[in-house]
C-alpha cells in the first residue's frame, strides 16, 4: 500500500510538472496584463506542430524545439502587437475575449496548415526509465518535470537578476511609476508575452512526448487554471506549487478513489480556493478603493 | 444611456416614459415586423426554420447572459451547463415521469434557477475573471455530474432520448410547430429583458456594474441584486434548455461545452454588450458568418488546394475568431452602437448633431 | 423597441435569404427517362469535433469511391454526387444539417450518418421521413427499438461479447485452470458505458472461466494515466480491454501502460479503432505489438501487397488520387468505402430489383433489411440477423510487426440488445443469448 501511495505521488509530482509549466505561462501574463489568455492551449500546439513538422524533415529535437520556441516567441509577440496592445485602456473582458478569439483563430489556422494529422515523436529522448525500488518513473516525464523545474528557475532568475526582469516587475507593480523611471513599459509588455509563449511552446513540445501530437494536447491550458489560481494568480513559486498539488490531486484521485473523477479534481481544487482562499497560496489579498 | 428620440417627442410624465411603442410608424413596423415573423413558417423551406428556431433558443440563452453580463457586470462562462441543466430535467420529467411539457418546465426553471443561484454564491466574494474561474468550474463539473452519475436516468454520455413533446394536444413534430413555442417564448423573454432594463431592479444591476463599491454605498444590496442576476440568467437558460430538448429530441452531455459558452458570449461582444437589440443582432450576424464560411469553405478549400473536407471545419473557428477580434479592436460597442449611430445619422442629415 | 423588433425580423428575413434550398438543382425523380440525371448520397459526419483526426480520411474516401463509380459508368447509368456536411460532433448542427438533406428533391432514399450519436437526434425524424440511415459505429439507443438506422459495425456491447467468446476461447488454451481476471478500462465516453455495461455484465456470466474484476473509466485528456494503471494493476488483472482511439487517449494508454506493474503481467486487448493503422502513428508499433481484439475492418497496408484482393482494389483506388494525404492511409479511409459501399450496393440492388423510377427510400430500405449477409467488394463481410438492425460479423485482429493483420476468420457476434427488447415481438430466439 506504502509502495503504491508512493508511486501516485510521484505520478502527481511528474504531470504536476506540465501543469506548473502552463500555469507559469499564465501567471507572468496575468502579472503583467490582468489578463487571462485562454489561447494558451493552442500556442503550445503551434509549438508541438512546429516541432513535429521540422524533424519530419529530419532535424533532431535539440534544433527543432527551440526553433519551435522561437516560433511561439513571434506568435506571442504579433499576439502583443496585434491585439492585447490596442485592447489597453479597455475593460479586461475585451483583452480576456480576444485571448478566446486567438484560441479559435489558432485552432482553424493549425487546422489548415497540418490538415488534422496526428502522430508521434519519432526522436527518443535520452536515458531510461528510473527504477527505485517498486517505484517507476518514466523517462519522458522526467524530462518533462526537468524541463518544467529548468523553466521556474529560468524565469525566477530572470525576474531577480536581469534588468528586464525587474523592469517588467516594477511595471507590474506601478505602470506610470515605472515609466516614469526611465523602463520601457511598452516594450517590457511584450517581452511579457513572448516569454509567456516561449514557455508555452516548451511545454506543447514535452507534452507531445506523452499525448502524441494531436490537437487534443490544447486542452492541458484549461487545466492549468486551477492550478493558478491555487497558487495564487501572480505568483511564480505559486503556479509551480498550485501545478504539483493539482498533479498530486489528479493522480491521487485517479489512484484512490476513481480514475472518471480525476477530470474534476482540478475544477474541485479550484471551487475549495475561490470559497476559501481566493488570493491562492501565495497571493497577496487585494483591497480595492474607490 | 442617452436616448436619442425622433424629434417633437418628449416625455411630459411618467406615463409616457413608460411607452415602449410611441409612434404610429413604429406601431407600423412592430405589427409589420411580427406579422413577417410569425408567417415564416408560410414561405421557409424546414431547414430554414431549424435554423430560424437554433436562433430562437441561442438567443433566450444569450439574452439570460445578457442580463447578467451586459447588465450587472458578472461574467459567466457556464452558461451553456445551466442549459443543460435545463434540458437534462425537462427530458427527465417527461420521459421518466410522463410530465406535460408545461408542467415539466416551471419544475426545469426552478432547478435550474436554484443551480444558477449556486453558481452564483462565490460573486458575492470575488469578481471578475475571479468570477468567471467559478462559472468555469461549474462548466466542466455539471456535464461531469450528468455524465457520470445516476446514468440509470441521465443515460450517462449517451444522454437521453425524448419523443416529439406535445403541447395543448398538439404533437410538435414538426419544425414550423416548434418555431411557434419557441418563437413566442422568446419574444416575452425579450419583453421581460427590454423592461427589467428600465425597472429599479435593471438600474441596480447598471449601477453594480458600473461601480460595485459606489452602488453599495447608495444602499444596493449587492448580496441580493447580484443573486438575482444570477437567478435570472439561469432561468432564461432553463428556458433555453426546456426548449432545446424539445426541439433536438436528444441531449447528451458533451453537447453543453465551453466552446458553446465563449460562443455566446461572443455573440454578445459581436452585438454590443448591455444591450438588448444588440444581444439579437449578435445571435443572428454570428450564425450568418458561420453559414457564410460554409458557403464558402468548399470553392476556398479547392482553390487553395487542400484535400477535401478540411477547409469548412477549419474556416469556422477562424471566422468566430476574427470576428470577435476585429469587434473588440474596431468596434467594442458592437453592432447595436453601430445601428444607434446609423439611426442617429439618418435622423439629423444633413446635420451633422 | 419595435425598432428592435424590426431590425431582429428584417435581420431574419435577409438571413434566411441567403440559405434558402440551394442545394440541390431539383431533378423530378420520374423524369421522361424514367432515370434522374444524377442521385445524390448525402453524409454527414464530425469533420471538426474530437474525433476529426480519424474521419477526414472519410471525406477522401467517399470522393474516391464516388469517382470510381462514376467513371465506370454510375449505378445503371445513373451518376452519383456525394455532399458530406461537417456536424462538429453537435448534435445541434447534425439536425439541421438533416433538415436540409430532407428537403432535397426528391427525398434522399439513403443517408450515411457518421457519427452514431447524431443519429440518436435523427432517429424519429428519420422514420417519420422514411429515409433508411446507415451509421458506422452505433450507440445501443440508435438501433434499439429498431428504427431506419442500419450500422456497418457491431454494436459496442455486441463486439465485446464477440471479445469474450474469443477471450473465453483463448484462456480455455493455456490450460488454466482459474477463471481470466479481465479489467475493462476505457475513456468516459458514450462507447465505454456500453462496453462495461449491464448486458456485457450479464453475458460474463455465461463464461465460465471470465471474470471481471475490474471496470474503470478514464479522462481522454489526460496527460498520463499512470495512476489509473495502478489502480488497476491492484485487481491483478490477466486482461485489458478498452477502446484505444488517438482522440480516447491511446498514446496516454500504451505509454503509461508500459511503465506500470502492469506491463508484462497483463495483455492489452483493444476494439475497432484501437486496431487501425492510425494507432500507429500517435503510439509506438513496438507497444501495440500482440495486441489483439475483434475489429470490423481489414488493414489498409503500405504498397502494393495487401490481404486481399478487395484490399488490393481500395490500395489501388487511394494511390489513383495523388491529392491523398499519406496519413489518410489506414482505416479511416477503408471504413468510409465500407459505409458508403454498403450504401451504394443497396442502392444499386434496389435499382436491380425495381428500376429507378420507383428507388425511394421504402425500397432501400425493404433492400438493407433483407440483406443477412454480404460480402462488400471482397473488403469485408456485412450483414445482420432478422430483425436487428446492427452487422454481427467481426474479425479478431492482431498488430504483428507494426501492422494490424487479419488473426481469425469472420464470426458471428452474440446479441447484446438491451434485456427489454429481448422478446418474440423484436426476434428474439428463446434459447438465451442468440447468435
Amino acid at each position: 500500500m506504502f509502495d503504491i501511495l508512493l508511486q501516485l505521488i510521484v505520478n502527481g509530482l511528474m504531470i504536476g510538472g506540465v501543469y506548473a509549466i502552463s500555469a507559469m505561462s499564465l501567471a507572468i501574463i496575468y502579472k503583467a496584463t490582468q489578463v487571462f489568455n485562454f489561447a494558451a492551449g493552442e500556442i503550445m500546439t503551434v509549438g508541438m506542430f512546429t516541432a513535429f513538422s521540422l524533424m519530419q524533415f529530419g532535424l533532431p529535437l535539440w534544433i527543432s524545439a527551440p526553433i519551435a520556441v522561437a516560433v511561439t516567441v513571434v506568435l506571442g509577440l504579433a499576439m502583443e502587437r496585434g491585439i492585447m496592445r490596442r485592447l489597453i485602456g479597455q475593460p479586461i473582458f475585451a483583452s480576456v475575449m480576444a485571448t478566446f478569439g486567438m484560441l479559435f483563430v489558432l485552432r482553424g489556422l493549425q487546422l489548415i496548415i497540418w490538415k488534422g494529422v496526428q502522430a508521434r515523436y519519432e526522436f527518443p529522448l535520452p536515458g531510461e526509465n528510473i527504477k527505485i525500488g517498486q517505484i517507476v518513473i518514466s523517462n519522458d516525464l522526467t524530462w518533462t518535470f526537468v524541463m518544467a523545474a529548468l523553466a521556474v528557475v529560468f524565469v525566477a532568475i530572470f525576474f531577480n537578476r536581469t534588468k528586464v526582469g525587474l523592469g517588467m516587475r516594477a511595471s507590474a507593480e506601478q505602470q506610470q511609476l515605472a515609466q516614469a523611471r526611465g523602463i520601457p513599459v511598452s516594450w517590457i509588455l511584450s517581452v511579457t508575452w513572448m516569454l509567456a509563449a516561449a514557455i508555452c511552446g516548451v511545454a506543447g513540445v514535452f507534452v507531445s512526448y506523452r499525448l502524441g501530437v494531436n490537437y487534443e494536447v490544447s486542452s492541458v491550458g484549461l487545466a492549468a487554471f486551477p492550478a493558478v489560481l491555487l497558487g495564487g494568480i501572480e505568483s511564480i513559486p505559486g503556479a509551480l506549487v498550485g501545478g504539483i498539488i493539482v498533479g498530486l490531486a489528479i493522480s491521487l484521485t485517479a489512484g484512490l478513489i476513481s480514475p472518471a473523477a480525476a477530470t474534476i479534481a482540478p475544477f474541485i481544487i479550484l471551487l475549495i480556493v475561490l470559497m476559501f482562499r481566493t488570493e491562492g497560496l501565495f497571493g497577496e489579498e487585494r483591497i480595492e478603493r474607490i | 444611456m442617452s436616448v436619442d428620440r425622433p424629434g417633437g417627442i418628449y416625455n411630459q410624465n411618467y406615463a409616457q416614459e413608460f411607452i415602449m411603442v410611441r409612434t404610429g410608424t413604429q406601431w407600423v413596423f412592430l405589427l409589420l415586423a411580427l406579422v413577417i415573423l410569425f408567417t415564416l413558417p408560410l414561405y421557409v423551406p424546414g431547414s430554414v426554420l431549424n435554423t430560424v428556431n437554433f436562433i430562437g433558443i441561442t438567443l433566450i440563452a444569450v439574452l439570460g447572459l445578457q442580463i447578467l453580463f451586459g447588465l450587472t457586470g458578472q461574467i459567466s462562462v457556464g452558461q451553456s451547463a445551466f442549459v443543460a441543466v435545463g434540458a437534462y430535467v425537462i427530458a427527465i420529467l417527461i420521459r421518466e415521469l410522463q410530465f406535460s411539457f408545461w408542467a415539466a418546465l416551471p419544475v426545469a426553471i426552478i432547478v435550474t434557477a436554484i443551480i444558477g443561484l449556486i453558481a452564483g454564491l462565490p460573486s458575492l466574494r470575488v469578481k471578475g475573471f475571479y468570477l468567471a474561474m467559478a462559472t468555469l468550474a461549474a462548466q466542466v463539473i455539471i456535464p461531469w455530474i450528468l455524465a457520470n452519475t445516476w446514468t440509470k436516468i441521465t443515460g450517462g454520455t449517451t444522454g437521453i432520448s425524448i419523443k416529439a413533446i406535445s403541447i395543448f394536444g398538439m404533437l410538435l413534430d414538426s419544425e414550423a410547430k416548434l418555431f411557434f413555442l419557441i418563437w413566442l417564448i422568446a419574444l416575452f423573454g425579450l419583453y421581460f429583458a427590454v423592461n427589467l432594463r428600465r425597472s429599479r431592479t435593471g438600474r441596480a444591476f447598471i449601477a453594480i456594474r458600473d461601480n460595485e463599491l459606489a452602488a453599495e454605498v447608495m444602499g444596493i444590496s449587492l448580496y441580493r441584486y447580484k443573486l438575482l442576476a444570477f437567478m435570472i440568467c439561469s432561468i432564461y437558460a432553463g428556458v433555453a434548455g426546456a426548449l432545446w430538448a424539445a426541439w433536438s429530441r436528444h441531449i447528451a452531455p458533451e453537447q453543453f461545452t465551453l466552446h458553446q459558452s465563449v460562443l455566446w458570449l461572443g455573440m454578445l461582444v459581436v452585438g454590443g454588450m448591455g444591450s438588448n437589440a444588440g444581444a439579437i443582432m449578435g445571435v443572428i450576424f454570428l450564425t450568418l458568418v458561420d453559414d457564410f464560411g460554409k458557403a464558402i469553405a468548399g470553392p476556398l478549400g479547392q482553390l487553395l488546394g487542400m484535400p477535401p473536407g478540411v477547409m469548412a471545419p477549419a474556416l469556422g473557428p477562424v471566422l468566430f475568431g476574427s470576428v470577435i477580434i476585429i469587434f473588440l479592436l474596431f468596434e467594442p460597442r458592437g453592432l447595436a452602437h453601430m445601428w444607434a449611430v446609423f439611426k442617429s445619422f439618418y435622423r439629423h442629415n444633413p446635420f451633422s448633431y | 423597441m419595435p425598432i428592435v423588433v424590426l431590425v431582429m425580423v428584417l435581420t431574419i428575413v435577409i438571413g434566411c435569404a441567403p440559405a434558402a434550398p440551394t442545394t440541390t438543382p431539383a431533378k423530378p425523380a420520374v423524369s421522361e427517362a424514367q432515370k434522374p440525371k444524377e442521385f445524390v448520397l448525402w453524409a454527414t459526419q464530425d469533420l471538426s469535433g474530437p474525433m476529426a483526426t480519424g474521419t477526414l480520411p472519410n471525406t477522401a474516401a467517399m470522393n474516391d469511391l464516388v469517382k470510381w463509380v462514376n467513371d465506370n459508368g454510375g449505378i445503371d447509368g445513373v451518376m452519383i454526387r456525394a455532399e458530406i456536411i461537417d456536424t462538429r460532433y453537435e448534435s445541434s448542427l447534425a439536425l439541421s444539417a438533416y433538415s436540409k438533406i430532407r428537403e432535397s428533391v426528391p427525398r434522399p432514399a439513403i443517408y450515411v450518418c457518421g457519427i452514431g450519436r447524431d443519429a440518436l437526434a435523427l432517429k424519429d425524424r428519420i422514420a417519420e421521413d422514411k429515409i433508411p440511415t446507415i451509421v458506422s459505429s452505433p450507440i445501443t439507443d440508435a438501433i434499439w427499438p429498431p428504427s431506419w438506422i442500419f450500422s456497418f459495425s457491431p454494436s459496442w456491447a455486441d463486439l465485446t461479447g464477440g471479445y469474450l467468446d474469443w477471450l473465453s476461447n483463448e484462456w480455455a488454451k493455456t490450460g488454466q485452470s482459474r477463471a481470466c481476471r479481465l479489467a475493462i478500462f476505457n475513456a468516459n465516453m458514450a462507447a465505454a458505458q456500453e462496453m462495461q455495461g449491464a448486458e456485457v455484465l450479464e453475458y460474463v456470466k455465461t463464461k465460465k472461466n471470465i471474470e471481471i474484476v475490474a471496470t474503470e473509466l478514464y479522462d481522454p485528456k489526460s496527460l498520463d494515466l499512470s495512476s489509473e494503471m495502478l489502480k488497476l494493476s491492484q485487481a491483478n488483472p490477466d486482461y485489458m480491454y478498452g477502446y484505444y482511439h488517438p482522440g480516447t487517449g491511446a498514446a496516454a494508454v500504451f505509454k503509461s501502460y508500459s511503465t506500470s506493474p502492469l506491463a508484462g503481467k497483463t495483455k492489452i486487448s483493444t476494439v475497432l479503432w484501437g486496431l487501425n493503422s492510425e494507432i500507429a502513428m500517435v503510439v509506438d508499433p513496438k507497444m501495440l505489438e500482440g495486441v489483439k481484439g475483434p475489429h470490423v475492418l481489414p488493414p489498409l497496408l503500405p504498397g502494393k501487397t495487401q490481404v486481399s484482393k478487395g484490399m488490393e482494389w481500395v490500395a489501388n483506388l487511394f494511390d489513383a488520387n495523388p491529392s491523398n494525404p499519406p496519413q489518410y492511409r489506414g482505416g479511416g479511409y477503408t471504413s468510409a468505402i465500407l459505409v458508403f459501399g454498403i450504401a451504394l450496393n443497396a442502392l444499386e440492388q434496389t435499382v436491380k430489383e425495381v428500376g429507378w423510377a420507383k428507388v425511394d427510400g421504402e425500397a432501400v430500405y425493404r433492400t438493407l433489411e433483407n440483406t443477412t449477409r454480404s460480402n462488400i467488394h471482397d473488403i469485408a463481410v456485412w450483414g445482420h440477423s432478422k430483425g436487428t438492425r446492427t452487422s454481427n460479423q467481426y474479425q479478431i485482429m492482431e498488430w504483428k510487426n507494426g501492422v494490424p493483420m487479419p488473426a481469425g476468420e469472420w464470426t458471428t457476434a452474440p446479441d447484446m440488445r438491451p434485456a427489454k427488447f429481448r422478446t418474440a415481438e423484436y426476434g428474439w430466439s428463446s434459447q438465451g443469448w442468440a447468435k
